[in-house]
């Protein structure tokens, strides 16, 4: 300690930047892509999925009693909100626009209990009666932004056709969403008042129903009480409910997995590069003490709590400037990509592996150029030959 | 007077690019407790190549060393080491001082590998005093001079009581001055102290501070006198 306290200050703080910059590196990019699966994961449970989804166990088969349905599920205990919902395909139009869309047909007050689509209206307002008839559209459904593209055209307030199984409605636009998700941006949501008395056939019944948990996490210990109710149909969890989440993540993984190993390669190549360098500045140092007698393992030993020293500063300058500048940058600033507003998120474990690994990495880097210096003859480096 | 040293025919040849370059050609000495060896030559005679066999930092290509009848020709550099830090104190020309410690740090050095911080503290600031640098202790090499430096480098050595003091030219960077206070301590570390010494140097005055001199030239022994010291 004494002898780092009496290093070239600038030296010194600049070999603990480069540590912080290589620790930096690796815990970004980790971060990065949480976040984006984190992201992803947020948006399919708060738009699409909830936490857990019931649907039938036939695909595109219709549920009934969902009346019964959505008392007997709320009475479990850790649920917070379920939502009936009719999905179906639709052309929307207006003018000479036309669009083939997903309408969700849902009661707008079980909805808000469930997702966030209520919080997502950028410009007119979400229903304000379960039975309002109005239709409240995606803003991809509702802005083209690609000049001469087909997207279809709306000003909220204006009315717009709706044709579903070959029935036609006029429906009053009430609002615009954006959730950041293009997938969910895509949709629009009717009343399921609406579908019912365009469809008698639909009383009572539903495509899937989607139910909010009380915290994320006991998906599955929730969905073994959910399958004492005795309902039909098959519960699932999000990650289940989703094939395309499910697929996406692990090509997040794959892509985070590998850009981290390559993170690992620079981090321990530019660590490699400063010990190197530093130990080699000091052979006239490790030439003396091999002179005066001091024994090759004090001497490495020495060099490499050097080294763990350095790291350690570089791993909590790192953590400073990551948590302290970079973390709040991000949450001020996010990514825009399709699926949503992209922070960083940090796992504890990823966090303290890399910690880890920075410091194994430095001792390594301290020891090699240590014993490459040792291994020389005692007078080439005193000599500096 | 028992023997504290004896080379028996020892040679080293460098290789300098693809030239080979004898610098020590069949030597064979010893060195007796209590003498003070002074050896002289011209540049490249071989002084401080012999010098370095002597110290154990190099190994001859051929000829055996003894040290107290222990040969440490072929030993282990583990072993090797062990005898530099207890029986050996080695003085640079260039003081060999680490550049981050103070004088008293720099002192302590070798001995903190064998004792406690304390004594050894203890112990080097006794050296300091001894060589009248006590009051320089906290400085570093950098805010010394060069005499100041040689002392320093004179109390590491001296730190673990060693049988024997090596001395590589150890006025060659310093003034007149210096250089003469330098010396008095080695005669005096020789006289009183009763430590063995085998300095090299290459200024003819300084003989006169040996009991014996000897010439060294195109790497073999051209001469050994008793010095002035012994007259």
């Amino acid at each position: 300690m004494r002898h780092l306290k009496r290093t070239n200050k600038w030296t010194l703080a600049f070999i603990i930047f480069l540590m912080s910059v290589a620790f930096i590196n690796l815990v970004f990019i980790n971060s990065l892509f949480q976040g984006v699966i984190e992201t992803d994961h947020r948006q399919l449970i708060s738009t699409t999925t909830g936490n857990i989804m019931l649907s039938p166990r036939e695909e595109g088969a219709l549920f009934g009693g969902v009346e019964d349905a959505v008392a007997k599920i709320s009475r479990v205990e850790g649920i917070t909100g379920v939502s009936d919902q009719i999905v179906l395909p639709a052309v929307i139009e207006r003018e000479e626009s036309r669009k083939n869309i997903e309408v969700w047909a849902v009661n707008p007050s079980r909805e808000k209990r469930v997702t966030v689509i209520h919080e997502k209206v950028i410009s007119g307002y979400y229903f304000r009666r379960d039975n309002e008839p109005g239709i409240l559209i995606g803003k991809r459904i509702a802005y083209d932004e690609k000049p001469g593209g087909r997207s279809l055209i709306v000003k909220e307030s204006k009315s717009v056709a709706l044709q579903i199984a070959g029935e036609s409605i006029e429906l009053p636009v009430l609002g615009v969403f954006e959730t950041l998700s293009d997938y969910a941006d895509s949709r629009a949501y009717l009343p399921r008042s609406v579908i019912e008395d365009m469809f008698p056939e639909y009383r009572d019944k539903a495509t899937r129903i989607i139910i909010k948990a009380a915290k994320r996490g006991g998906e599955e210990e929730l969905v073994k009480k959910l399958k004492n109710t005795g309902l039909p149909g098959k519960f699932v969890t999000w990650q289940e409910a989703s094939e395309r989440s499910e697929s996406l993540t692990e090509s997040f993984v794959t892509i985070n997995a590998l850009l981290t190993s390559v993170g690992f390669m620079i981090a321990a190549v530019t660590i490699f590069i400063i010990m190197y360098v530093d130990i080699t500045h000091k052979r006239l140092e490790i030439g003396i003490l091999r002179a005066l007698g001091i024994k090759s393992h004090i001497i490495a030993t020495t060099f490499v709590l050097q080294t763990i020293v350095y790291s350690l500063f570089g791993v909590m300058v790192g953590a400073g400037l990551f948590f302290g500048i970079i973390m709040p940058y991000f949450r001020w600033k996010p990514f825009i990509i399709p699926i949503g507003d992209v922070k960083l998120a940090v796992v504890p474990a990823d966090f303290i592996s890399r910690a880890v690994a920075v410091v194994l990495v430095a001792i390594a880097s301290g020891l090699i150029p240590a014993i490459i210096s040792l291994r020389k003859r005692i007078l080439d480096e005193i000599l500096g030959r | 007077m028992g023997e504290v040293i004896r080379v028996e025919d020892i040679s080293r040849t460098y290789l300098m690019g693809e030239v080979r370059v004898p610098a020590l050609r069949g030597v064979s000495l010893t060195v007796n407790e209590g003498d003070f060896l002074i050896i002289t030559g011209r540049n490249g005679s071989g002084k401080s190549t012999f010098l370095h066999q002597l110290g154990l930092l190099d190994r001859p290509d051929t000829g055996r060393i003894f040290l107290r009848g222990r040969d440490v020709t072929s030993m282990h550099e583990r072993m090797r080491a062990e005898i530099r830090l207890r029986d050996l104190g080695y003085i640079f020309q260039e003081f060999a001082l680490i550049s981050e410690l103070t004088a008293l740090e720099n002192v302590m050095l070798p001995a903190m590998m064998l004792d406690g911080t304390a004594s050894c503290k203890k112990r080097a600031l006794a050296i300091l005093e001894m060589l009248e640098m006590a009051s320089l202790r906290d400085h570093l090499p950098s805010q010394l001079s060069g005499g100041e430096q040689q002392k320093v480098a004179i109390a590491r050595a001296l730190m673990n009581d060693p049988s024997l003091i090596l001395a590589d030219e150890p006025t060659a960077n310093l003034d007149s001055v210096s250089a003469a206070e330098v010396l008095e301590i080695f005669r005096m570390l020789n006289s009183r102290g009763n430590h063995t010494i085998v300095m090299v140097t290459h200024e003819q005055e300084e003989t006169v501070y040996g009991n014996r001199v000897i010439k060294l030239s195109d790497g073999r022994i051209v001469s050994e006198t008793a010095g002035s010291a012994f007259l």
